[in-house]
């Protein structure tokens, strides 16, 4: 009888050790998101790696504004190099490409989510719903904004190739190519996502919103392109002009979650880092000066949370007041940015006068006196001045000083460290230039995970 | 906080049973006895007497006594096998109600070839018969009281090493057996306890989720499940170090297993043993001359504790007191239907050296076997401990006080103000940890040579996580409350069937099949709150911002096994085996695993040929497979839920590789153990070999094909190589007094052979890359550093593609032990060991952290005069940079700095411990012994010059399961002094 039952546990056993099979929850399997009730989520998800990859604390987030605004001189480092600071090479203005590692990596999933989801959807959906669905508008916009992100701050892209599958997205290891290909690869995302949402039919002010952010997205890219010679600045204005002054889109951030946090706003909040500070910067003497709201910082009597090396020691917390809050969203596109594209296309062609009225648009409606030059040369320093002010931290600085450092865009720049050291005063003109010969970088370096992963690109 | 059961209760059923143990069975007579040394005559105490095929047994006690009672009438044999001497019967026959008498002498037999062993084999096993080296620890031969489980394996045998890695209350040690056989899988071991396979890896720690600065937020170590055991409770340790011995326990062993047997009653009457501890904690300097203590103890302290009086020349640190109490009873009766059992329980708490640091923990356990019939035997046994932690915030905290202090006038506080840093300790960092095992096993023997094993174990422990930093804290001022509720868990389910079978005269086989199934449950939730109305004691729900976390995970691994042992005139041993095995991360398409096994062993010393006067040798060699499992998402491409502004989305999560499978580890070992010189000198030698194919490596994704996690995929190869030696040697042999030494050779060189095709990639703070140590140390070496020169930090040899230097493995290479054991009249005996590892690098991230933030640090202290001629308050003199050394341009300017110049050696030695044991049993009425043992723990050690500040032993953090050794901004592991009185009625 007892060998029986023994016998018979072993049995079991030995027919249980067969059925290993469990289902963890957590992770979502890739064939749920096909199902329409996932549609929205897949859509949004390219929202979230956008705004992760501009600078959030989740836990791909990226940096890539909080590092070009500390190598563009939008701020200046006060403390901290790891964690929620600023490291030592972005603070020489110098990053490697090992530092840019978390933000080359983020940057592409900002790019992949919407993409993979335009894939899906077009093989999920019907046809004619594919067409007009504004979740694929939305992916579209996104992918955009992305590869937007991505030429305005890389020196350099890596797009991986498409390989025909129509049952699943396949892509094999892209290859190094200019930065330009993400403008390209930008403007037909944003053209996409303009015919669907105008397929849609839809004019409620959400669609509209999202149709005017196409405009001005593409309107963007092209006067990317424009300084480089691949597009017509005529096109620039036609988007433009579709984008009326008050309109705005924006990345959104969120109070429920830190790793949804706005990470320029954290990195300075006091918890217990004060990684920046406005003290020594351009805007730190023009807004004492005009009280320019867009260029807006806070003084706190407190010192920032380390030495700083490049200026021997402590400097004074004064934080950027333009994000004040976690949850404070950051810009993707604006129509006073379309009246500044509008400026630089007159300057484009000579024409000043109309340049100074469209810069003045923004001014005279906070009420700041107009810009003033004496011939173009002024005026486009006056442009570049105005553009640094009006996209002031948003992760848009980097892209501008390139492109128009590359082909030689007359005037002069803003930008530099206004005080030498703790005991420095404010100068009134720079003592670093992002001009200078082997000066700082005007955009970062393909992250090292990419040359070390990926054989195309040594 | 839900309790798993009340300590009372398992008491009260152990209790509840004994009235058993009154039940005899009629037809029986008694057997009394004397065990001697045959070389001495005198008699042997505590050696195990026991009836074959029968389970009653005891203990011969004062004067080398025995009684056996209730033993059923007829011929009986009696085995009695003791540590150290050859096992020895007597045959005799019992009468009715009567008392048979016998002398057994024993022989000398130092390598133990009778004694039973069972790890690693299927059933039973004596030591001649196994093919691998098993190394074994035996707390009658521990001279110092451990303090945990840790502490009791560390430096014990070669090829175990034992890393601390922290000095705060309730850390856990890294253990390593051969170093490392997996780059992206634990290495830790698999751990049973009396046959139940237990929790092995790290508790989680008590950290902030949700990103709060990245998890840091707390004490930043890592609570080890291992020393949930008491080692009061522990009888001996047996430990197998890889593959060639751990085939059948499968995918999960390819570390190690190390098997911990615990404390058993026999019959006879109770023995009560109480023990009681007393001692205290103390840092030793880890800092420069001019800061031994790195500003947490200043070098003239004038004042006391600073969390008591926070003045100006106060300590931070503290001699930590250190107690606990403990008693046991064991005892039972014989013959069918008798029981035995062993019961204990202990109290310790423990303060640590920082001013919040405490460890309070209760252990108890019930250990009960009562033999049902001839036949059929049942052992059930239960532990149950309950663990209490407060820790101080450390390591790589902002909100910490170690940093702070560390960083001094350049902390996150802007003061080294003691009254400043001391509101950072206005914060609450309590864990719980509920530990119950409980395993029951089953033996049943139908008749000679056909035996039956079936257990059941459960492995359930809970962990509370509480972190508050309340209302008002200077640091987050609205507060932050994290609860956190973990629960891991561990079924395990295990049968063995052995037939012996006599194949000719002098030939018999021992044929064993049997299954397992091991079922892995972890589950956590947890809550987040920020910002709070106002002070007194918060709840989340209070919270401004609140959120809330779970995960859950399961993991079944379940397979069976064959194996034969061949045994040829009980000199020649050969075994052969295999596992078959399936696991839930496995790829679907995988199947089921085989891990096969040969092993042979030969005591050449029992050949007619061989002289007695040469010793006993056995030779051995094995060779076996095992395996590591994938992650449990490994195997599924998968999407990550998020939320975007209050919306529900996904972002890519892993990638999936669909034919994931176990990585799998073959390792072939050769050896020998000897007892020469009269037995006055024993030496196990082994060589090993490992060679881990299939091997999972985090293989990154290409950053722009938009996946962001590594995917662990079966890519490589890899092997490590070495050898461990063991030499113990009597040197003086008088009768009143005698010096033992002894010593052990370990050494370990880890290869990565192949990558697939994978080019070579970082993971885990290590390098790896074919032709270097698996996790090699990587970074830029300056050739010059002690030159007044531009650094040179050209790679010239050992350099990666990108000209980053290899310096080597992180794992050190070679370890040795030193023992010295001198006995003196009266019983009194000093012992000490000593240990020392070398070979490996450490990356010193606390120093770079500080001095890359212009922390004034003690390691430029040479450098700050000629950068700050004008003191501490001047602006650095860029000029002034020539005139400093080149390792000084590279870490002390701070623009300078860079994390991959701070790789140092990180060789040292310890003095484990010092222990002072003398008898004292004449100083206490009834007492059968008392002991009083006076012992100090790593006292002394001894760094390498090239690490200037810190231990190598410092790496906190998730340490138990990292690969990578990593200083930050810790404490190293205090000395401990403790005086214990053992007591046994």
């Amino acid at each position: 009888m007892r060998s029986t039952t023994v016998a018979t546990a072993a049995t079991l056993l030995l027919i249980a050790a067969c059925d290993t099979s469990v289902t963890n929850p957590g992770l979502i399997g890739d064939d749920a998101l096909d199902k329409p009730e996932s549609w929205s989520a897949v859509a949004l998800g390219a929202r979230r790696a956008l705004a992760d990859a501009i600078g959030s604390s989740g836990t791909t987030g990226g940096q890539l504004l909080y590092w070009g605004a500390a190598v563009s001189f939008e701020i200046n480092p006060a403390g901290s190099t790891g964690s929620f600071g600023i490291p030592t090479d972005v603070q020489t203005g110098l990053p490697t490409d090992a530092t840019m590692n978390a933000d080359w990596t983020s940057s592409n999933i900002a790019r992949y989510a919407p993409e993979a989801a335009v894939h899906r959807f077009r093989r999920v959906m019907p046809d004619t719903l594919f067409a007009k669905s504004l979740f694929v508008g939305q992916a579209y916009l996104y992918a955009g904004f992305a590869n937007r992100l991505l030429g305005e701050n890389f020196c350099q892209s890596v797009i991986p190739v498409e390989t025909p599958d129509p049952t699943q997205y396949r892509l094999s290891p892209g290859s190094l190519g200019p930065q330009t290909l993400y403008f390209q690869r930008a403007d037909t995302a944003f053209t996409n996502a303009i015919a669907v949402f105008i397929a849609s039919g839809l004019t409620d002010t959400g669609t509209t919103s999202l149709l005017r952010a196409a405009y001005a997205g593409r309107a963007s890219v092209r006067a990317d392109l424009a300084t480089y010679g691949l597009a017509q600045w005529a096109d620039v204005l036609t988007d433009a002009a579709l984008v009326p002054n008050t309109a705005v889109f924006q990345a959104p951030y969120a109070a429920t979650s830190p790793d949804q946090y706005n990470y320029l706003y954290w990195a300075r909040a006091n918890q217990s880092f004060r990684a920046h500070t406005q003290w020594g910067t351009f805007y730190e003497g023009y807004y004492r000066t005009t009280r320019d709201p867009r260029v807006r910082w806070d003084t706190t009597g407190l010192q920032g949370d380390a030495a700083v090396a490049k200026f021997g020691g402590r400097v004074p917390f004064w934080p950027e007041a333009k994000y004040a809050t976690t949850s404070a969203p950051v810009r993707l596109s604006s129509g006073w940015e379309m009246r500044l594209l509008e400026a630089e296309a007159a300057l484009v062609a000579g024409d000043t006068a109309t340049a100074r009225a469209k810069m003045n648009l923004r001014r005279t409606a906070l009420t700041l006196p107009g810009v003033t030059f004496t011939n173009l040369t002024e005026a486009w320093t006056a442009l570049k001045t105005e553009r640094a002010i009006e996209l002031w931290l948003e992760a848009r600085r980097l892209g501008d000083l390139r492109r128009w450092i590359d082909n030689n865009v007359p005037g002069g720049y803003i930008d530099g460290t206004y005080r030498g050291s703790v005991a420095d005063t404010l100068h009134a003109a720079p003592l670093e230039t992002m001009t200078a010969p082997a000066a700082r970088a005007l955009c970062f370096p393909v992250g090292r995970n990419e040359r070390e992963t990926n054989p195309n690109v040594p | 906080m839900m309790r798993v059961i009340s300590v009372p209760l398992t008491v009260a059923v152990s209790v509840l049973c004994l009235p058993a143990a009154s039940r005899l069975a009629a037809q029986t007579g008694t057997i009394e006895g004397k065990v001697t040394s045959v070389t001495t005559g005198e008699p042997i105490i505590g050696a195990e007497v026991s009836l074959v095929g029968i389970t009653i047994g005891t203990r011969t006690g004062p004067g080398g006594t025995f009684t056996l009672l209730n033993v059923p009438v007829g011929p009986r044999e009696v085995r009695v096998l003791a540590i150290g001497y050859k096992v020895a019967s007597a045959h005799l026959v019992v009468l009715p109600d009567l008392s048979t008498t016998t002398t057994v002498q024993l022989a000398p037999s130092v390598l133990q070839l009778d004694a039973i062993i069972v790890t690693g084999t299927p059933g039973q096993a004596r030591v001649r018969e196994v093919g691998n080296s098993i190394a074994q620890v035996n707390l009658s031969q521990v001279k110092d009281p451990p303090a945990n489980m840790d502490q009791l394996l560390q430096a014990r045998a070669p090829g175990l090493s034992v890393m601390q890695t922290s000095g705060m209350a309730g850390e856990g040690a890294q253990i390593r057996l051969r170093g490392a056989v997996s780059v992206s899988q634990s290495n830790q071991p698999i751990i049973y306890v009396d046959g139940v396979r237990v929790r092995s890896e790290g508790y989680r720690r008590n950290r902030p989720p949700f990103n709060d600065s990245n998890g840091f937020r707390g004490g930043n170590y890592q609570a080890s499940p291992l020393n949930d055991i008491n080692p009061a409770d522990v009888d001996r340790v047996e430990i197998i170090k890889g593959a060639a011995a751990s085939t059948l326990y499968g995918t999960e062993a390819a570390a190690g297993v190390i098997q911990i047997f615990t404390k058993h009653g026999l019959a006879g009457t109770p023995r009560w043993t109480f023990q009681v501890g007393q001692g205290f904690s103390q840092l030793r300097p880890f800092g420069t001359d001019s800061v031994p203590y790195l500003n947490l103890r200043p070098a003239g302290q004038v004042h006391g504790q600073c969390h008591e009086a926070p003045v100006t020349g106060c300590s931070w640190i503290r001699n930590a007191y250190r107690q606990h109490y403990g008693g046991s009873v064991a005892g039972g009766s014989a013959g069918p239907n008798g029981l035995q059992y062993f019961l204990s329980a202990t109290s310790e708490d423990n303060d640590g050296v920082l001013p919040l640091d405490n460890e309070k923990k209760l252990s108890t356990r019930g250990n009960i076997g009562i033999t049902l019939s001839d036949n059929l035997r049942v052992e059930w046994n239960t532990a149950y401990s309950n663990t209490n932690l407060s820790n101080t915030p450390a390591g790589n905290n902002a909100h910490g006080l170690v940093l702070n202090v560390y960083r001094a006038e350049r902390n996150y506080r802007s003061s080294s103000d003691p009254a400043v840093i001391d509101s950072l300790l206005n914060q609450s960092l309590t864990t719980g940890i509920q530990r119950l095992i409980t395993g029951a096993t089953v033996t049943y023997t139908p008749f000679a040579g056909f035996s039956n094993r079936f257990t059941l174990g459960y492995d359930l422990a809970q962990q509370q996580n509480h972190n508050l930093r309340p209302f008002g804290f200077v640091a987050a001022p609205q507060g932050i409350l994290v609860e956190e509720q973990l629960r891991y868990s561990l079924l395990t389910a295990d049968y063995v069937g052995s037939l012996d079978v006599r194949l000719a005269p002098q030939l018999t086989s021992t044929l064993s099949v049997g299954g397992q199934a091991v079922t892995s449950e972890e589950g956590r939730a947890t809550a987040y709150g920020e910002g709070f109305p106002g002070p007194g004691i918060p709840v989340v729900s209070a919270a401004r911002v609140q959120l809330a976390g779970d995960t859950s995970l399961r993991v079944i691994n379940a397979g069976f096994f064959v194996q034969d042992v061949f045994k040829f005139r009980d000199r020649y041993f050969l075994t052969g085996g295999a596992r078959f095995d399936g696991n839930s991360a496995f790829g679907r398409s995988l199947g089921l695993q085989v891990y096969p096994k040969i092993s042979g062993s030969y005591v050449i010393s029992d050949e007619p040929f061989w002289p007695a006067s040469w010793g006993e040798v056995k030779l051995r060699g094995a060779l076996g497979w095992s395996g590591r499992a994938p992650g449990a998402f490994d195997a599924v491409r998968s999407w990550r839920p998020c939320v975007s502004a209050a919306q529900s989305c996904f972002l890519p999560g892993q990638v999936g590789d669909t034919l994931v499978g176990p990585e799998r580890t073959r390792e072939a070992e050769l050896g020998f153990d000897a007892a020469l010189v009269n037995n006055r000198v024993t030496v196990e030698a082994t060589w090993y070999h490992r060679l881990t194919t299939d091997a999972l490596f985090a293989i990154r994704q290409i950053p722009s094909d938009g996946w962001p996690f590594q995917q662990r995929s079966n890519v490589g190869n890899m092997s490590n190589t070495g050898f461990e030696i063991s030499l113990d040697a009597i040197v003086v042999n008088k009768p009143d007094w005698g010096i033992d030494i002894g010593g052990t050779v370990y050494t370990n060189h880890g290869i990565v052979r192949d990558l697939g095709g994978a080019v070579p990639f970082a993971a885990g703070g290590g390098w790896v890359q074919v032709g270097f140590a698996p996790m090699a140390a990587r970074g830029i070496i300056i050739n010059n550093p002690n030159e007044i020169a531009a650094p040179d930090t050209v790679c010239r040899s050992s350099c990666t593609a990108d000209g980053f230097h290899i310096f080597g493995p992180q794992q050190p290479t070679l370890v040795l032990g030193q023992v010295l054991t001198v006995r003196l009249p009266k019983g009194v005996t000093l012992s000490a060991r000593g240990e020392y590892q070398g070979g490996g690098w450490i990356q010193d991230g606390a120093s770079f952290n500080a001095l890359s933030r212009s922390v004034r640090w003690p390691t430029c202290a040479h450098a700050y005069p000629i950068l700050y001629p004008g003191g501490p308050t001047d602006s650095l003199h860029f000029g002034n940079i020539p005139q400093l050394t080149a390792r000084e341009r590279k870490e002390c300017v701070p623009s300078n700095t860079n994390a991959d110049t701070f790789w140092f050696p990180q060789d040292f030695w310890k003095l484990r411990d010092v222990t002072l044991t003398i008898p004292v049993g004449w100083a206490i009425r009834r007492a059968t012994s008392a002991t009083l043992i006076i012992t100090a723990q790593n006292y002394l050690k001894w760094v390498n010059d090239q690490l200037r500040l810190f231990d190598p032993e410092m790496v906190g953090r998730d340490a138990l399961d990292s690969q990578n050794r990593d200083i930050s901004e810790h404490i190293p592991p205090p000395a401990v002094i403790t005086v214990n009185l053992r007591v046994t009625f």
